[in-house]
Parts: structure tokens; sequence; C-alpha cells
């Protein structure tokens, strides 16, 4: 018995593998496309319909329009089973100088962000193959998420003041409304540029963080004329990266803790005392406690900034992302068919404890379902700068899509068992309505006087 | 000093003069070595950082009614002197940065690190420097005169000194306030604590526009009148400020000295004629000028002269600026 439905799941594999092999180009061009028109997060308005009419294409006519560009489409298999997501993020990262930055916003694929969009349609090809319609029990999901760079800090703001978004991330907003609430399991493939000469990377973990949206009021004066009667909101800011540099000897390094930011407004004439200052910056570190321990500290320092110029201070303190929690079932179903697919050479596995020192929205999910975000080698560059692109498509686009695909194969093979046993046997560190409490209420505001 | 004293005593000049004239020695005008006279201070020994300030307070000056030295400086003329002039007046500062000691290299997240406190804090003082007006003479310029205990410890007790320099009371009372933010902020910054204790100090000077004509007059017959400079506006301090405050007086300056400035590690006199005996040859021409005929000039230079305060008001005002503020932000 078992070697006959055995033999079936490499024919169903195998089917699978064919239909993306004979999309390459098609899923190849999409990503090039996305490449070419880079969009930051939450304005991925071309992209989105790009990838809802490829989705469309490809038999999974999708939701749009969930936070703002994200969308989701369910292909249903046969039988009764879980749902398991395949994502791929639509938003570039702003990198100007980049080959394909986007003149106007500075806007570039230097995340590879554009390739993950390609494997999400070559899933969603191959899983359309009848082989798997007439197989698989429960449901494939694809979902698209905007804004995993969590950049544009004030424009995101103003979308939460104006009530368009709760959560400033596509996946945190995406799960806020709901969206992730009929899905059981997800994966996505991020791309890298390790030198590793292996093809995919599974494991490890990633940082969790806060995001600091602050502005720094003074007062303008005329800054020849009358300095005197300005309070310099630049050199509050000033004060304040000085003061969070002087704590830098105080993180710990197993923390891992990063503190960095960008100042987005630092004035507006040269001959006038800056009045208003905006800074948008983050505290990462492993654990949430960690950060929050940290991020109380930068909290002074921005204060420490204010009080020594007499400027005042708005603080808004943004849940960022939780740590990623990798699935080792799910992690195990996926390296099997690396190996299967492209031999064991193509493997590169590292402990749960390695942590590169980003972060990624896949964390937040990793805690309310189990969740698998390897990388797969096919990039130049450094991530985010201006030399990161794609070097390899077809293992960027082509290769992911086949992974991914097939171990939605496995795990909703006979009648799901393995996506089933997955479910029962790993619980979620958090429910969904206490994720979403938790961010919620992480949000704060904060204003300070020191004039 | 001695030089003028011993040509009053000349015979016959003592004899032709009217009222009398003190000599007065008085200690610590330079205001050092905050921490040790705050200490004594404390003990009751002194009220007063400062000589003249301390004499005013014990009455010494009480049956003065008009003052005079002169000070030797390595500006030009270097042979000759200069006149007129103002200086600032200050508050002093002594502050001490309370953090916590851990290993430096291993545990310095358990330290609070003073030092850093500190640093901050100063960057925070140089980043207020745009707020001051040229015409205000602000200056600022704090040590450190302990910096940590060693150096594979995370420093817990950092102390400073600093004045706060301005060409009035007005200006000197605006910049102290400032530094106290800044001061406040290198605690908020690193979670430190810090105790600010500011002490009176001297006041600025304005010297007497009748005293400084005669006593001019008699430097340009010493030297000739091409060696005798009208001097600005200066950025030192003197307690001399606190007496023109208070009474007619001047603080004329002599040359003879070389250096980069005056309080250089190079700074000596060079002309001890000029100096030493032609400073005290002005000073004691210009007491007979004040107090022959009757000490008519003398009682010319007191009636046109308008003091700021009294002395009464003069307490007041030093002893309002001694404060003693412990703060975390
Ligand atoms: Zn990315
Ligand atoms: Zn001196």
């Amino acid at each position: 018995m078992s070697t006959v439905r055995e033999l079936n799941r490499i024919e169903v594999k195998a089917a699978v593998r064919r239909a993306i092999e004979g999309s390459a180009d098609e899923i190849v061009r999409l990503a090039r496309d996305i490449y070419e028109h880079p969009e930051p997060g939450f304005t991925e308005e071309r992209t989105a319909k790009v990838v809802a009419e490829a989705l469309t294409k490809a038999g999974v006519k999708p939701e749009t329009g969930i936070a703002i560009t994200g969308m989701k489409g369910l292909r249903t298999f046969n039988g009764e089973g879980p749902t398991v997501a395949v994502i791929g993020e639509l938003d570039a990262v702003k990198a100007p100088g980049h080959p394909g930055a986007d003149m106007t916003t500075g806007a570039a694929h230097a995340c590879g962000h554009h390739s993950q969009l390609g494997a999400l349609i070559g899933a969603a090809i191959g899983l359309g193959v009848p082989e798997a319609a007439s197989t698989l029990s429960g449901r494939a999901a694809f979902i698209a998420t905007p804004a995993e760079e969590f950049i544009d800090v004030e424009m995101r703001w103003g979308l939460r003041e104006s009530g368009r978004l709760g959560l400033l991330s596509g996946k945190q907003e995406m799960i806020r409304l709901g969206a992730f609430d009929d899905i059981d399991m997800a994966m996505m493939i991020h791309t890298s540029s390790s030198k590793a000469q292996r093809r995919f990377i599974v494991g490890g973990t990633s940082n969790a963080h806060v995001v600091h949206y602050v502005r720094f009021l003074g007062k303008a004066a005329h800054a020849g004329g009358a300095p005197h009667q300005g309070v310099n909101a630049l050199q509050a800011a000033m004060l304040a990266l000085s003061a969070i540099n002087t704590q830098r000897e105080t993180f710990e390094a197993e923390n891992q803790t990063r503190v960095h930011g960008i100042i987005t407004r630092g004035g507006v004439a040269t001959n006038a005392v800056p009045a208003e200052v905006v800074y948008e910056g983050r505290v990462r570190g492993r654990t949430m406690a960690a950060v929050d321990n940290i991020a109380a500290r930068v909290e002074d320092c921005y204060r420490a900034g204010a009080l020594a110029m007499g400027a005042n201070l708005e603080i808004v303190s943004i849940p960022g992302y939780l740590p990623l929690d990798n699935n080792k079932d799910l992690a195990r179903v996926f390296t099997e068919n690396v190996v299967t697919e492209f031999g064991e050479d193509a493997l590169m596995t590292q402990a749960d404890t390695v942590n590169a020192g980003g972060s990624t929205d896949m964390g937040d999910l990793s805690q309310i379902m189990p969740a698998l975000h390897p990388y797969v080698a096919a990039a130049d560059g450094t991530g985010h700068g201006i030399d990161y692109v794609i070097a390899d498509y077809r293992r960027a686009v082509v290769d992911s899509a086949i992974s991914m695909a097939l171990t939605v194969v496995d795990l909703l093979s006979d009648n799901a068992g393995e996506a089933r046993g997955i479910i029962d046997s790993n619980k979620p560190s958090m429910t969904r309505s206490e994720y979403v409490q938790s961010q919620t209420d992480r949000l704060r505001k904060i204003e300070y006087r020191g004039g | 000093m001695l030089a003028a004293a011993i040509g009053l005593q000349a015979p016959g000049v003592l004899e032709s003069l009217s009222g009398s004239v003190t000599l007065m020695v008085v200690p610590a005008e330079e205001y050092v070595e905050i921490e040790w006279r705050n200490e004594q201070r404390m003990a009751g020994r002194i009220e007063f950082l400062g000589g003249k300030p301390e004499f005013v307070r014990l009455g010494e000056l009480d049956d003065v009614d008009i003052c005079m030295m002169t000070h030797v400086t390595t500006e030009n003329p270097h042979d000759g002197f200069g006149v007129g002039g103002t200086n600032t007046g200050l508050v002093a500062k002594f502050i001490k940065y309370v953090g916590v000691k851990s290993h430096a290299g291993g545990a310095p997240h358990l330290g609070i690190n003073a030092l850093n406190a500190a640093h901050m804090a100063i960057a925070g003082i140089h980043a207020q420097r745009e707020t001051y007006r040229d015409e205000d003479m602000v200056r600022i310029h704090p040590i450190i005169t302990r910096g940590g205990s060693v150096v594979n410890v995370v420093p817990d007790d950092v102390r400073m000194e600093t004045f706060v320099r301005g060409s009035s009371i007005n200006a000197i009372r605006s910049a102290n306030e400032k530094v106290d933010r800044a001061l406040r902020s290198g605690a908020l910054a690193v979670g430190a604590r810090v105790e600010i204790t500011t002490l009176p100090g001297y006041l600025p000077l304005a010297p007497d526009e009748n005293l400084t004509a005669l006593h001019r007059a008699n430097a340009e017959a010493l030297v000739g009148s091409d060696r005798v400079h009208e001097f600005g506006r200066r950025g030192g301090s003197t307690d001399m400020g606190d007496l023109t405050q208070l009474m007619p007086g001047i603080h004329p300056y002599v040359g003879g000295a070389v250096g980069r400035s005056n309080h250089a590690e190079d700074m000596v006199v060079d002309d001890y004629n000029l100096a030493v005996l032609d400073a005290g040859k002005a000073m004691a021409m210009t007491v007979v000028d004040l107090l022959s005929n009757g000490a008519s000039e003398g009682i010319r230079v007191i009636s046109e002269h308008k003091p700021a305060m009294t002395k009464d008001e003069y307490l007041i005002l030093q002893r309002a600026f001694l404060s003693e503020r412990s703060y975390t932000e």
C-alpha cells in the first residue's frame, strides 16, 4: 500500500516540478519586470497588480487590497485539510545609486524581494497541476505581503493616524486584519548573497526590534542674526545620537544589540536654527525583553538631547518584529526536498542560534504558527547595498518555487498527515489575538518637555 | 603695592594729604581648587571662595571708599599700561557624577559610566555655544578633576569644575541655567546621578571713569601717552570686579611680562622696573591726586560714582548663587 502511495507522491512531485520548469522563463521575466519597477512598502501598487494578474492566470484569483497592497489567493485541493501558505514580499528597500533604483523614490530591489514574487507565482503554477489537485488535502494559500522593510516610518505613521493602518508592517497588519486566521503554517524563501556555494540555507533566527519615530522640537530663529533666540533641534538630535553611542559599551555581545537610525528631516534652511528634526531609528536585540531594556536607555538619550538644548520631544515607539523561530518540522520537510531535488551539496543548515542581526516580520508569523524562512544563495553584493543584485535568477526564482511547492506536496499528501502532525506537535508561543493585543499595546507615544 | 607705600612715605607727602591710605594684601584671587575651597567653606572656615568677596563679607572694606590695584599682563603694550576695560563676572561650579562600578571588560553592562555622563555634559555645553550673544562674553571651560579610578573599572565617580562667565549678571545667570541643563542631560543620558554645586564667584569689572582718568594721566606722565592703551572688553574675571560694584575702583594693567598669555606656562615678568616700580608710582601719584587739597578729587570721585549695589545687596546677590542640587534627569 505504502509503496503505491510513495510512488504517487513522486509522480505528483514530478508533475509539479515539470510545470514550474515549464514556466521558468515566465516567472523569471516577472521577477525581472518587478525589479525594474521597485516600489517601497505600502505603495506597491504596480507590483501588486502584476502579481495579482499572474496569480489569477495561475488559477488562484487573489483577494487584493489587504493591508493596502497585500493579497491572498487560495487553492483548495481534493480533501479536507490544513492550509499551508507560500509567501512573497512585495516591497523594495531604498538604495539610491543601486543600478535598479527608481530615480524619484530611490527604491530598489536591493533585498531581492522581486525574486520571491517570481517564486510565489512559480509555486502557484506548480501546485495547480491536476496531479496535485487530485491527491492533496487541504489548501495552499499564496500570499503577497506588503512592506517587510520597516522604512518610511513617518509616512506609515501618517497612514496609521488616518486609520488606514493598524500595525505598520505588511505581515503584522495582515495578521491584525485576520488574513492569517485560516492559515496553519507558512513559508517563504529570502535571497542571500552568502558566499556559500550551497543553494539553500536553512535555520537560524533573527533579531527582535522596536522602531522609533522621534521628533525633536526647537524654536526657529535667524541662525546668524539671533541664534540666542532659537532652540536648536538638530543639536538636540546630535547630542541624543552621541549619548546613544556612549551606551554601546553596555550592550552585551550575546544580545547582538543594534541601535541605528536616520535623520529624515534636519532643518529647513541653513540660515535658520532648525526647529524640527525627525529621526527614525531601530533598537534590535535577540529577545524582546533585551530590546525593551535597551530601548528604555535609548529613550533617555533622546530626552537627554532635548534637555540639554531646552527642546521638546515626541517619541513614538512602534512595535517592530519578533525574533524568527524556524519550525524544525517544516525545516525537515523542506531540507528533504532540497536534498532530493538538488543534491546534498545544495543544502547548508545552520544552528537555531545563528543570528545575522537583521529582522523580519516573518518572525512575527513564526510566533503564532509554524513557519519557515530559509535563504537561497543567489545574489551578489551586500544586502540593502547598492551592489546587491540577483546573480542567479534560476536559483532565486525557479529553484525556490520548486522547493517550496514540493514541500507543500509533502505536507498535504496522504490526507495532509505531515501538516496535521506539525500542527499537533507545535504549539505556537502565542495565539493570534494575544499577538495582536501585545503588539498593539507596545505602541506608545511619549512626550517630553525639555524646554 | 609696596612701591606705592614707599612713595607715599616720602618726606612731606602724607602731611599734605587728607584722609587715609590702606594697604591691603588679599588672598586667593585665582578661583581654583574649587573642591578643596568648597570643603573649607563647608567646614565653616570661609563663606566665599575668593579673597576679596570674603574680605567684603568680613567687613574689611567697610571703611574703604575707593580702591585700586594694578595687574601685570603679557598683552600689549609690553612697555606701558593698559587702562579702562571690563572683565567678565563668573559663577563657579563643582560637579560630581555618580555612576556604578563594574568590570570594564568583563561586565560593562552592569556599570553606569560616570565619565560618559561628564562627556555628554561637555558635549551639551558645546552644543549650546551658538546661543550666546557676542556682547555677553559667555565663557564656559570645564576641567575634569577626577575621571575614574583605574582603567579597567567603569568610572563611578567623576568630578568636574567649571566657571560660567559673562559680561553681566543676567548673562551669567542665563548661561548658568543652560549649563545646568547640559549637566543634567549627561546624567540622564547614561542613567547616572549628578550633584551640582554652584558657588558664588566674581562680579563683572566696572572701572570708575573718573578714577581711570586720574590714573591714566599719571601713567602717561611716567611712560608717555603712546605707551598707555585703552583696554576693551576682556574675557577674564577678577574679584576686583566685586569691589567696583560697591565703590569707585580701578584695575589697570601694566606690561612687563612675556608669554602666550597670563596663566600660560611660559608667562614670566621680564621688566620689573615697569611691572613693579612704574605700577607703584602710578598708583601712588593717583592717591596724591585723590587726597591733596582736602581730598577734593577723592570726594568728587565718590560723589559722582553711583555704586551698583550696597554691601547688603551684594551679599544677598552672591548668596543667591549658591546651590547644591542632585539630579537623575
Ligand atoms: Zn528582505
Ligand atoms: Zn591673575
